[in-house]
């Protein structure tokens, strides 16, 4: 499972060529936002040479592929179906939109959804269930706060309801929960504190925007040792009752049932995932 | 093809070259290369250059290039891109 998903602009070529050892789980070439208007086709074209010649061994790598009514979309699908790219980042994620990248991109490739538009949020339901390739949400706080007319703030008051919608359409059809940039690259405590409030609402991963920013949230993404221990013996202790026909009992004075153990098992499993 | 007007592309960022394709009234290519790596990589940079120009269909034109120490792969994107701007 992927805990960061680093943005590098596909116009710099130190950049792509440097995202090889970086470690990032995941590397998302933008030709979107990262990138200047008079650059587009040329940031293409050598995103597309820098795929047929770089080996990035094990990255997952995505395209932010350009917004669906923009004239670069359609030539950004093609070169995202190139087949070292796992899929596309789809800006402004709308129904209209997902099911224009539905017709041309490779159906082998994956989709993130990047909800950053208030008809976005509310078509929530419709893009999680509008194709087997869409695999993860994606939230873009910077300019959903921009269609909504607010400021953006670091405390994220303004971007709360989307952040907690997402998460829970994400658990509950199955998709990757991905976090909002960190916009100040130099705070990194701030990073940290953001990193593990939104794991706790069920976050999986977050974008990074600056290749320091990934250590941090690997940091941050970390499991409490104490707590794995925990939720090993609670899974050990469940599974040994269980045989024995117990479905409640008490251990070090906490009641585990059913629930519990799920819990439990989920942390554990989350933690191998995320292990790389 | 020749070319008829002048065109860039690329940047002076280090793994970069900046490709700068103009007229040349001689009718013939013409490459005039700048590099960080000269000495040791120009005669093999000219050669990328001048096969990438070659493969479409350029016959004539004067062509600068700022080299800040790209790979391959970059310079021929980067001749590509200046050759399409003169479409």
């Amino acid at each position: 499972m992927n805990r960061s998903y680093l943005f590098i602009p596909a116009s710099n070529a130190g950049m792509i060529l440097s995202s090889m050892v970086l470690d990032a789980d995941a590397i998302i070439f933008d030709l979107e936002d990262g990138v200047a208007l008079n650059q587009k086709i040329s940031a293409r074209t050598l995103l597309q040479h820098s795929l047929d010649t770089l080996d990035f061994l094990d990255k997952t790598l995505y395209v932010r592929i350009n917004n669906a009514s923009s004239d670069f979309f359609l030539e950004d699908v093609i070169c995202a179906n190139h087949p070292k790219v796992h899929g596309v980042v789809l800006p402004k994620a709308e129904i209209k939109s997902l099911e224009a990248c539905l017709k041309v991109l490779d159906p082998s490739k994956t989709i993130l959804c990047l909800i950053e538009s208030a008809l976005g949020v509310i078509q929530l339901p419709q893009l999680c269930q509008m194709s087997s390739q869409v695999k993860g949400l994606l939230l873009g706080g910077e300019d959903l706060s921009a269609d909504c007319g607010v400021e953006r703030t670091q405390a994220g008051h303004e971007i709360d309801y989307a952040r907690k919608s997402l998460v829970m359409h994400a658990k509950a059809f199955n998709l990757m929960a991905i976090d909002t940039p960190f916009v100040d690259i130099e705070d990194h405590q701030g990073l940290k504190e953001e990193v593990k409030y939104v794991a706790s609402l069920g976050y999986d991963a977050k974008v990074a925007i600056n290749p320091r920013q990934v250590h941090v949230i690997h940091e941050a993404l970390k499991v409490d040792p104490l707590k794995l221990k925990e939720a090993k013996m609670i899974v050990e202790a469940f599974e040994k009752q269980r045989t024995q026909g117990v479905g409640v009992f008490n251990l070090n004075g906490k009641m585990i049932d059913e629930p519990v153990y799920l819990k439990a098992k989920h942390l554990i499993e989350k933690e191998e995932r995320r292990t790389p | 093809m020749n070319i008829t007007q002048t065109t860039q592309a690329g940047t002076l960022e280090s793994n970069d070259i900046l490709v700068t394709l103009k007229p040349n009234p001689e009718g013939t290519i013409e490459i005039h290369l700048q590099s960080v790596v000269l000495k040791q990589f120009g005669k093999q940079i000219k050669a990328i250059i001048l096969s990438t120009l070659q493969n479409h269909g350029i016959t004539s034109c004067l062509c600068e290039c700022e080299d800040k120490g790209a790979l391959d792969h970059v310079i021929i994107a980067r001749v590509e891109s200046a050759i399409q701007r003169q479409l």
